[in-house]
């Protein structure tokens, strides 16, 4: 589903380049769920962000579903990207102002889905997630792990078949963490390709591959 | 002193690098501390710069109270002899009055100039010196006419003489008189009425050669003469005051019946320092309020300014708010930190303030560039002086502390942590309601503004097609003055030139008016109508004209019934008039008003015959509605002065020199004040629109660019709060589309609530100005309509400019702070 090619990434410091993923190759099968690991600065957020596409300036090649990402603009990019990933954040980042519900609501306001059909499918995601309860509250009013439950029900909202979480569980209590982990495992059953960023070595055991990141380069395929 | 050197060099930097801002800031600074200097320069020039005489704070006005009460009035020449003589608190004392004559020059136009007489002691009390030659001594204002010497005024000298260097000693003709110019003023003298040029002084003693059989020298009751003095040192007002006390009384014993007034009780006399005489003490009030309400005005506008510029600066310190944060976990104290700001601040409103005087001396320039319609000359002194410099830098620090101290508090409040981890910046989207509100303030304030210079512009066009009830195609119109003509003479030169002129080729028609129409003004007398019984209080008042022969036929004025003016309608003949419509309509509803009689003289008569009666016009200004109006013959209501009315087969302005021929071939010293077509007169009666076209439109521009400033600061403040939240739904698949659209509602909202407002009250505010508009009524829907949408429109733009930024965030950068 996913392979990189010599996909390198460089800030620029006056006239020096400072490289923060070097030469990296990586293939993701459909219906794995890869841990990245390493310490930090090692790379794996902005690997992560790479293949999100939120970040686009970098070298090499990267391969979306057939795609080849790399020679995409940005409209196709942001088409493929809208169609094909999820991305939960380590602080859940939800709108404030919005309540639980308009925060599901966002990603499909951006799909051009009917209004009718959003209200089913976030409805779906409510009862999906046990939180039809929450609806109308604010993320303020939530817990942390209420709060990255959301997070992670935004990010499917839109049936993603690829799901990118950087640090899910960072700012969560263990049991929450485990609970966010247990449901990224039904998820990858489902079908869900996921990659994870964690600095947890049982948070990685839920997954079916660790990839090690050590300043910018993979040191373990 | 270093760390200040090192604020301003490290705020010069932190300018630089947004130079976008800081443009926008310094220009609309200019803008505001610009008017605010220009209002200054007025109010300097009017009311606080003293008169240019040697040590003017020694400089007191003496005024006789009128016969009907009031204090500052004129005083007579016998009177003023007699303070001279006995005043022990004054040095000297000065007496002189404005005046105007005809000065007349071989081979060229007379011309009007602007003077005053003067006592022989006017220039040495006042301590004023010649630039070129002399100026009057004792024995030069002592006998009547025995010597005819002017000085003139630099200004004039430039201007009429170029300055020429051997004009001393040489002779020129004021109102048919020789005068020896004996000396030019200084500059900076430019007597004694503040704002009107003077081109020339004369003695007193002069004043009976050029008014022959004037009594202000001789007669006690005449009173025309300004009086101001010079205190002895060491005496106070007070006690000048006390001595003008027993001075009064003493008149009062010795000439009772001219120092009473209407309750037959004694005149007084009132003294008053140079610095309250600037501006004439009847219409001093009247003027320090109009003044004050302009710079009221200009403050208002300034204070907005501020506030948008704080608006701005607010915005920009979301986007600081973590080099300030760093810099205050690093040890630097708040004061410090806010001291940095203050300096930006005020390096903004410096630069702000130069450019304002730059703004203010280009609107003065173009104020002194604006010629009244009446005939005098402005002349005031706008130019710079320490007053005004002092002025604009007390403005400016107080307008960079106004805007700048609210940001700078805001900015360095201590709330470390959220800063550090940039949470603020999402946290509270605190949207500031006063500032939304202030903007749509402005907003709804210069759409009201531009609506109205739209509807006054639009009229102005429409003007145009305005009939005003006679032709003004192809019509000369030359003012003729007969200044010392006898009635029978005056008569005779009007039916002279007259005949003359019709003979000249390429004139088909020519006539006298006594009063020219569409002056915006016009005069009215009482009237009595055969046959019509006035309601008691009914106002029987007509307004009128006098007109030579053939003036209808001229003019291309219909008549209706009867017959025009002619040659024979002279004071021997029986008394004639022609009304209007309106007229017979009211005074005589439902009768034939021709052959009837009406009377301007009181109930006895002489009753004059209704022998015509004309189509209505526009008589005082184009937009009035019909009214009575009534024309005598000339002839037979003899006015010295009049208006000869030409017209043309061809272009008007061909026969200026031909007519001004003739006029100097019947006599040389005619005054021809002027010589103008009809469409150039009726530039006049546009002047009112013109004027609230023009000074509408440069405030609702000035109103329009605040407005748009504002709009910019509350968008771009909303971004960059929001900096983290379009990154956020970036990376929840927003296109840049779909953040342009959320900032501009944003915006848009802003301007939608100030346009409505705008719209409402400009609905409700331009029906007060319909009388002054033509052909348009006060609620025109293409104006409304078209200036809301230029409008909205710019505040569009304002919206884009910080859209655009919000379309540009990277959502790496806004979800890095994890
Ligand atoms: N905008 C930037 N400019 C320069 N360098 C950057 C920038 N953003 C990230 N870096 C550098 O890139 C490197 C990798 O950062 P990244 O956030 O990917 O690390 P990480 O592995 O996610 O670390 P952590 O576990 O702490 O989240 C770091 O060394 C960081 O300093
Ligand atoms: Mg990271």
């Amino acid at each position: 589903m996913i392979s990189l090619r010599n996909v390198e990434k460089f800030y620029e410091a006056g006239a020096t380049k400072n490289y923060v993923l070097r030469r990296i190759n990586l293939d993701v099968a459909e219906g794995e769920f890869i841990s990245v690991m390493g310490p930090s600065g090692s790379g794996k957020s902005t690997l992560l962000h790479v293949i999100g596409m939120h970040d686009t300036a970098w070298g090499g090649e990267y391969f979306l579903d057939g795609q080849p990402v790399h020679k995409l603009g940005k409209k196709e990019r942001a088409e493929l990207r809208n169609k094909t990933i999820g991305f939960v954040f380590q602080s859940y980042h939800l709108l404030d102002h919005l309540t639980v519900y308009e925060n599901l609501e966002i990603p499909l306001s951006y799909r051009d889905t009917a209004k009718r059909e959003r209200q089913s499918v976030v409805a779906d995601a409510l009862d999906r997630f046990h939180i039809v309860g929450k609806k109308d509250l604010y993320p303020t009013q939530l817990s942390g792990g209420q709060q990255q439950l959301v997070g992670v029900a935004r990010a499917l909202i839109a049936s993603p078949k690829l799901l990118l979480a950087d640090e899910p569980t960072g700012n969560l209590h263990s049991s929450q963490g485990k609970e966010i982990m247990e449901l990224f495992k039904r998820l990858n059953d489902e079908g869900t390709t996921i990659i994870q960023v964690t600095h947890s070595e049982q948070n990685a055991t839920y997954g079916s591959r660790i990839v090690k990141l050590e300043d910018g380069w993979i040191v373990n395929n | 002193m270093s760390t200040l050197w090192r604020d301003l060099r490290y705020g010069i930097r932190m300018l630089g690098k947004s130079p976008g801002f800081s443009a926008v800031v310094v220009f609309s600074l200019a803008l505001g501390i610009g008017a605010n200097v220009s209002i200054f320069t007025i109010v300097n020039a009017l009311l606080l710069r003293p008169l240019a005489a040697a040590r003017p704070q020694e400089l007191a006005a003496v005024y006789t109270s009128d016969y009907s009460g009031p204090l500052y009035g004129t005083s007579s020449y016998p009177d003023y002899l007699d303070f001279r003589a006995r005043a022990q608190s004054f040095d000297g004392l000065v007496a002189y009055a404005p005046h105007s004559v005809v000065m007349t020059t071989n081979g060229a136009q007379p011309e009007r100039l602007q003077g005053e007489y003067v006592s022989g002691n006017y220039f040495d009390v006042f301590g004023v010196r010649a630039a070129q030659g002399r100026t009057f001594n004792a024995e030069e204002d002592r006998e009547a006419g025995a010597h005819p010497v002017v000085v003139l005024s630099q200004r004039f000298w430039q201007k009429r003489f170029d300055s020429a260097p051997d004009l001393i000693g040489k002779q020129i003709v004021l109102s048919n008189q020789s005068f020896t110019v004996i000396g030019v003023a200084p500059p900076q003298w430019r007597g004694m009425v503040r704002g009107l040029g003077v081109d020339f002084w004369m003695p007193m003693a002069m004043e009976p050669i050029i008014n022959p059989g004037s009594e202000m020298l001789t007669s006690r009751g005449s009173r025309g003469l300004f009086i101001m003095g010079r205190l002895r040192p060491g005496v106070t007002l007070e006690q000048a005051r006390a001595e003008f006390n027993v001075i009064a009384g003493q008149q009062r014993e010795a000439y009772t019946q001219q120092w009473s007034n209407v309750r037959n009780e004694g005149r007084t006399i009132t003294l008053l320092p140079e610095s309250e005489t600037r501006i004439m003490p009847q219409l001093r009030g009247a003027v320090l309020g109009f003044m004050g309400l302009l710079m009221a005005v200009v403050g208002l506008v300034l204070a907005v300014a501020c506030a948008n510029i704080a608006g701005l600066l607010l915005a920009r310190a979301t986007s600081r708010r973590r080099e300030i944060a760093i810099r205050l976990a690093l040890g630097a104290s708040r004061a410090r930190l806010m001291r940095q700001l203050l300096t930006e601040s005020l390096l903004l409103s410096l630069v702000g303030g130069a450019l304002g005087i730059l703004v203010a001396l280009w609107a003065t320039d173009l104020l002194l560039k604006f010629r009244p319609p009446f005939g005098v000359t402005l002349a005031l002194d706008l130019g710079l002086d320490a007053r005004v410099l002092g002025f604009t830098l007390l403005t400016a620090i107080i307008t960079g502390l106004a805007f700048g101290l609210a940001p700078a508090v805001q900015a360095t409040k201590p709330e470390l942590v959220p800063a550090l981890k940039d949470e603020g910046a999402a946290g509270g989207y605190r949207r500031s309601r006063l500032r939304s509100l202030l903007v749509v303030a402005q907003v709804a304030v210069s759409l009201l503004l531009l609506i109205g210079s739209g509807l006054f512009l639009r009229s102005l066009m429409n003007a145009n097609a305005i009939d005003p009830g006679f032709n003004p195609q192809n019509m000369l119109l030359v003012d003729v003055e007969l200044r010392d003509y006898k009635e029978a003479q005056g008569v005779s030169f009007y039916q002279q030139l007259l005949e003359r002129v019709r003979a000249l080729p390429g004139v088909s028609a020519a006539s006298w008016s006594g009063e020219l129409p569409l002056q915006l003004q016009g005069s009215r007398r009482g009237v009595r109508f055969e046959g019509y019984q006035p309601q008691p209080g009914e106002d029987m008042e007509v307004a009128f004209s006098s007109a030579g022969p053939e003036y209808f036929r001229t003019m291309g004025i219909t008549l209706l019934r009867g017959r025009d003016f002619s040659e024979r309608d002279t004071a021997g003949a029986p008394g004639v008039v022609v009304i209007n419509e309106a007229l017979a309509r009211r005074y005589f509803p439902g009768q034939d008003a021709l052959g009837r009689h009406l009377s301007i003289s009181g109930p006895k008569g002489p009753f004059l015959e209704i022998v015509g009666i004309a189509r209505d016009g526009k008589y005082w200004t184009l937009g009035e509605e019909a009214r009575p109006f009534m024309t005598f013959p000339l002839l037979q209501n003899y006015e010295g002065a009049a208006t000869l009315m030409i017209r043309t087969e061809g272009d008007p302005q061909s026969l200026v020199s031909p007519v001004r021929g003739e006029i100097r071939t019947l006599d040389q010293n005619v005054l021809v004040d002027s010589a103008k077509t009809m469409t150039e007169h009726m530039g006049l009666a546009l002047l009112p629109a013109r004027v609230a076209g023009s000074v509408l439109g440069v405030f609702g521009l000035v109103a329009l660019v605040l407005a748009s400033i504002g709009i910019y600061g509350v968008v771009a403040f909303y971004v960059g709060q929001r900096t983290r939240e379009f990154g956020i739904r970036v990376a929840l698949g927003a296109q840049a589309g779909d953040i342009l659209g959320l900032v501009l509602k944003e915006g848009m909202l802003i301007v939608a609530v100030g346009v409505a407002l705008g719209l409402a009250g400009a609905f409700a505010v331009t029906r007060l100005l319909s009388s002054f508009l033509y052909g348009i009524s006060p609620g025109d829907p293409l104006t409304f309509t078209s200036v809301s949408l230029l409008l909205v429109g710019v505040a569009l733009l304002a919206c884009l400019v910080p859209a655009r930024r919000a379309t540009k965030v990277d959502p790496m950068v806004a979800l890095r702070y994890e």
